[in-house]
Parts: structure tokens; sequence; C-alpha cells
């Protein structure tokens, strides 16, 4: 069961127009996953997905899903859009100004693809949409049109669906909101699904692997976690970069109102102390797994144990890559009980520290957030 | 009686000149305005300055071209003629025919706009929602230009019952036959019955309001229920 995609060639982007946009990919992903394509603006992101929903039709191409054939230039086999059963959720919307919310809903529902997905009333529900179905788009906010588009593309019961940043046009609170929503929702309906963004956090939330883009080339993809730490991957040198570590919960703290939560490691193979972190009181059994979320900006790096610190969380780890960004600050990927982590720190203290690799050096983490799912 | 039989005679023919015509303008006008729409090249420019041509050149030139083309001794005359048994020129096939050419940048030229004013992405997001090309064109593009296909079928309809040049060149003014209500009028003003005259061209007038006054009302209603103004 996978997606795969190998283009190589120059997109026109508009009708006549002279100016093409090079792609340049080859990947094949396991297709039952949610996996977030990330790049910076103008890498090719939303060209990617317009090839394999079939709205782009590159000279040179090969697109499979699962044992479907959707483009084959080889053998000008091309499968037009509205039959491949995708679900295309558009940065604008694109609802349809002529009908109504409801005409909306039941443009996809009469048209879909699978008898077994939801019914109208379900997304209503789900979104939260009662109110709102006699009202045409332009009367509807940002954050309610991207609830009736992502609904909509839900009705027409999809195979894949795909999301080109349905979230980057809206406030915070929307975005979490939506976020909650699509979480829940797209577990319980079990869709594949591709989404687009350039924020870490976003797909934090909702991707299990990651599709790496930069200058309409894919150049790698793989489980999130991984991608995160990997030093040449941009998510690592994002402003927002972050890491995910995997834990478990040791013991509770009942004086302190903390937890203690313990690094997940091979113990076989590992010699070393077990580690900890701490966080606020949690109410989960102990034993329990858990996936925090450390931004590399809350790291700091010590090389002698500074005992006399506020900083709860100190942990042990080894400098396995150093890498220099554009501006004042160096990215260091530290391994921890055979975990990573990556931190930003500035080369002023990289080199006051003369930090190097493999070296051994102390942790200090001025924050620790649960990764909620 | 405000009319008499003969500008009866001459009302209805105008009416059915101008109804049958804006159909069959609609019919040739759609595909043709959606190919022109979606072309760049040196061709389509060509084929939209032709179908330009009648606003500029006066009707009596286009009204010559088409007699001379109709003639039986043509090759269309006479295809015409093996085909339904008739002569193109003095019937009421042959107005039809000329109505068409004539009032053809009416129809085309709104549907053109609105054809390619229509954003692109929402017949995309319509294909990926299931939707066939006959599907996207009948749920998606005629809904969203429906005001400019009200239009082009009004105006189209109207610029018909206003024409004059060519229906006299073509048709000849035959009473009950050809004789349009502009022919009419024509007529009663040559042989200085000015009262007739009048009445026709008043009828006319009220006739054009009352066609063209739904048009913008529904014109503005529609732009608003899309959010549009």
């Amino acid at each position: 069961m996978t997606l795969t995609v190998c283009i190589k060639s120059a997109i026109h982007q508009q009708r006549n127009s002279a100016a093409a946009f090079s792609l340049d990919c080859d990947f094949s992903i396991p297709s039952e996953k949610t996996t977030a394509i990330f790049g910076p603006s103008g890498a090719g992101k939303t060209t990617l997905l317009r090839c394999i929903a079939g709205l782009e039709k590159p000279s040179t191409c090969l697109i499979h899903f699962r044992d479907e054939r959707w483009h084959d230039s080889k053998t000008a086999y091309y499968l037009p859009a509205e039959k491949r059963k995708i679900g295309y959720v558009f940065q604008n919307t694109l609802l349809f100004p002529h009908l109504n919310v409801l005409g909306n809903l039941n443009f996809a529902y009469r048209r879909r693809f699978n008898e077994c997905g939801p019914m109208p009333t379900d997304v209503t529900q789900w979104f939260e949409l009662e109110a709102l179905l006699k009202l045409k788009p332009y009367q509807l906010s940002g954050g309610q049109k991207q609830r009736v588009a992502i609904a909509r593309a839900l009705l027409s019961s999809p195979d894949l669906l795909l999301m080109d940043e349905p979230l980057a046009a809206l406030d915070a609170s929307a975005k979490q909101l939506i976020i909650s929503y699509l979480d829940n929702i797209v577990d319980q309906l079990n869709i594949p699904m591709l989404y687009i963004s350039h924020n870490i956090q976003e797909i934090c939330r909702l991707a299990d692997q990651v599709i790496l883009m930069n200058n309409g080339h894919v150049h790698s993809t793989g489980p999130l976690i991984e991608k995160l730490t990997s030093i040449e991957s941009s998510m690592a040198c994002d402003d927002n970069a972050f890491s995910i570590l995997l834990t478990t919960i040791e013991q509770h703290d009942d004086q302190y109102q903390l937890t203690k939560l313990q690094l997940a490691s091979n113990r076989a193979l590992s010699k070393t102390q077990p580690q900890y972190l701490y966080v606020s009181r949690l109410h989960n059994k102990i034993g329990k797994s858990l996936k925090v979320h450390i931004a590399a900006r809350d790291i700091s790096i010590s090389l002698d144990e500074t005992s006399r610190s506020s900083i709860l969380n100190r942990i042990t780890g080894t400098i396995e890559a150093i890498e220099d960004t554009d501006n004042s600050s160096t990215i260091l990927r530290l391994a921890v009980a055979e975990q990573k982590i990556v931190a930003r720190i500035t080369r002023k203290s990289l080199d006051k520290l003369a930090l190097k690799i493999g070296q051994s050096v102390y942790i200090q983490i001025k924050s620790v957030a649960l990764v909620t799912s | 009686m405000y009319l008499s039989q003969a500008d009866l005679e001459a009302l209805y023919l105008t009416l059915q000149l101008a109804l049958v015509s804006s159909l069959i303008l609609l019919l040739i006008s759609t595909p043709l305005a959606w190919w022109l729409s979606r072309q760049n090249t040196r061709l389509s420019s060509f084929i939209q300055t032709v179908v330009a041509l009648p606003l500029i050149l006066p009707p009596t030139v286009i009204g010559f071209y088409l007699l001379t083309a109709m003639s039986p001794n043509s090759p269309l005359g006479s295809l015409w003629h093996s085909i339904s048994g008739n002569t193109l020129v003095f019937s009421f096939s042959g107005l039809v025919f000329g109505s068409i050419i004539y009032s053809l940048p009416f129809t085309v030229q709104p549907l053109y706009s609105a054809f390619k004013q229509m954003p692109q992405s929402l017949i995309e997001a319509a294909a990926t929602l299931g939707a066939t090309p006959i599907d996207r064109f009948f749920s998606v593009v005629l809904p969203y230009c429906k005001a400019s296909f009200i239009a082009a079928a009004t105006l189209s309809f109207a610029h018909t019952i206003g024409e004059f040049g060519i229906v006299l060149m073509i048709g000849g003014n035959i009473p009950g036959e050809t004789q349009v209500l502009s022919l009419a009028l024509y007529d009663y003003v040559e042989t200085m019955q000015y009262e007739q005259a009048h009445r026709v061209a008043l009828g006319l007038v009220v006739l054009s309001v009352l066609l063209l006054l739904p048009v913008y009302g529904f014109n503005r209603n529609h732009l608003l229920s899309i959010g549009k103004v």
C-alpha cells in the first residue's frame, strides 16, 4: 500500500504562460498514514500536490496509488482528477459561490466515490455547521469556510485526502479548533492524508511521516521524529525547530505536583544511567508511554554540572553534528539515550565553550511540553 | 385596434425571428465562446475579429455579402436549395441566417467575458469532487455565469428585433413573410403614414424596455447573491 511519485518535468503554472517551474521528485511512501509535505514557500509543495491530484499534467511523470495507476507519461496514460477518488482541500477553500453551505456539501455527497463514507448529517455535526447550512460562502468567516471545505472533501468519501495549507489563513484559535476536528475525524475515518504546511507545530500534531521539499526537489522522506532532528533537513534549521522524545511515566510527585518521565532507551544495549525529565503532574498511569516536545531554542548547553540553577530538567548527551545557519545561531544534534535532540545556540557560545563533535555535554531544558494526541 | 392586422403580423414575425435566432445563437455561441476563452492563438484572435465585425461594419455591407452568398447560384444558396427546396434569399430562413451572423457578437461577447473571468480553480474544485467535464459545465459554469447567459440571450433577442439593414437587404420586405416591425415602420414613414409610424415606433420602444429591464434587475440580484457587490 504505497504512493509512488516520480516527476522530472517543467510545469507551466499558468495556462499559456512562459514561466515554468521545474519539479524533481522520486519517492515512494506508505499510503496508510498522514504525511506532511514540508518546505519553504516556493518549494513546489502545491505543484506536487496538484500533480498528485491530476490538476497538473507534467510531461514526465509516473504516479501510482496503491494498485491503481494514475499517471504514466511513458504509456501516455492519464487518469483525470475526477476519477482519482481524492479529496482536495484548497488553501482558499474554493466553495461554490452560487450554492449555499448545504448545496456545497450536497455537491460532494451526490458524487461521492465510496458508498460507505460519512453522511451530510455526520459532517454537519462534526464540524458544527448546523447554523451555517443556509448561508452563502461570502457570508462565512475564514474559519467557517475552511470547516465547510474540509467537510465537503470528506463527504466525497475519498481514498486519499490532499490538503494544501488549509489553516494558513486562520488565526491561532480557529487553527486549534480545526486541528482538533481533523485529528479526531481523520483517525476515525481512517483516510490517508497528504498535508502541506510550513508550520512544524501543525505537522507535529497531525503527521506520522514527512516529505521534505526545497526548490522543487524532494530531498528526503521518512518518519517525522527522525526527520525533525536530522540536521541536513530543513526542519532542524527552522526557527521553530524542535525534537520529539519518547518517554514513559516513571512516578508522580504529589508534593511538588510533578511527574517524572524516563527517556525511552533500549536497556539491553544501553550501559548509561537512565535519564529523567520532569513535567507538571499528569494523571496518566505509571508506565504509560508519552511523547514530549522540546523546542530547540529552549535548550542550553553546559560543560559542568551546574547544580545551582533553577532549571529542573538536565540530562546528558553527546554532540553528533554541528550545523551553522546563516545568522547568529548554530544547530547542534545531540544523542541522548539513543534518541536525538536538536538544540539551537549562538555561534558565540559554540566558540566560547569550544564544542566539538563527540563531546559529552549537559543539556538544560527550559520547558518540556507534551505532544497532545 | 392599436395595431393593424399587418402590424400584428409583422410583430409576430419579429418575435418569431428573434426567438429562433437567439436560441440558435446560444447553441452556437456557448461552445464558441468557451473555446475562444481557453485559447490564445493566432487562429482564435482571427476568429474573434471575424465574430466582432458586425459591430463595426454598416449592416448594408454584411447584408450585401450575405445576399451574394445566399443567391441560388452560390455554393451556400445551392446547398440550401438542395436540402430544403427553398431559396435562402427573401425567405424567413434567410432572415434567421442573417440575424445569426449579425447578432453573433452580442451573444459571444458576454459569454466570452464570463468564461474568461470564471475562476479556473472552481472548475478544478468540481473535478476533485468527482464531476466530469460535462457535469462541471452544467453544475458549476452555467450557474456561475447565469447572469451572462441571460444577458447574452436578451441582447441577441433585442438586437434581432432592432435589426434593419440586413433584413432589408436579404429579406426584401415581403409583408407576412419577411416584413418585420422595423421594416413596417420604414414603410409607414416612406408613405407618410405618420400616425401608424408613431404607433409602431412606440411599440418597439416599450417592447425593448420590457425586455431589458428584467435583465439588468436580474444581474444585480445575481451579483448580490454570490457576494460580488
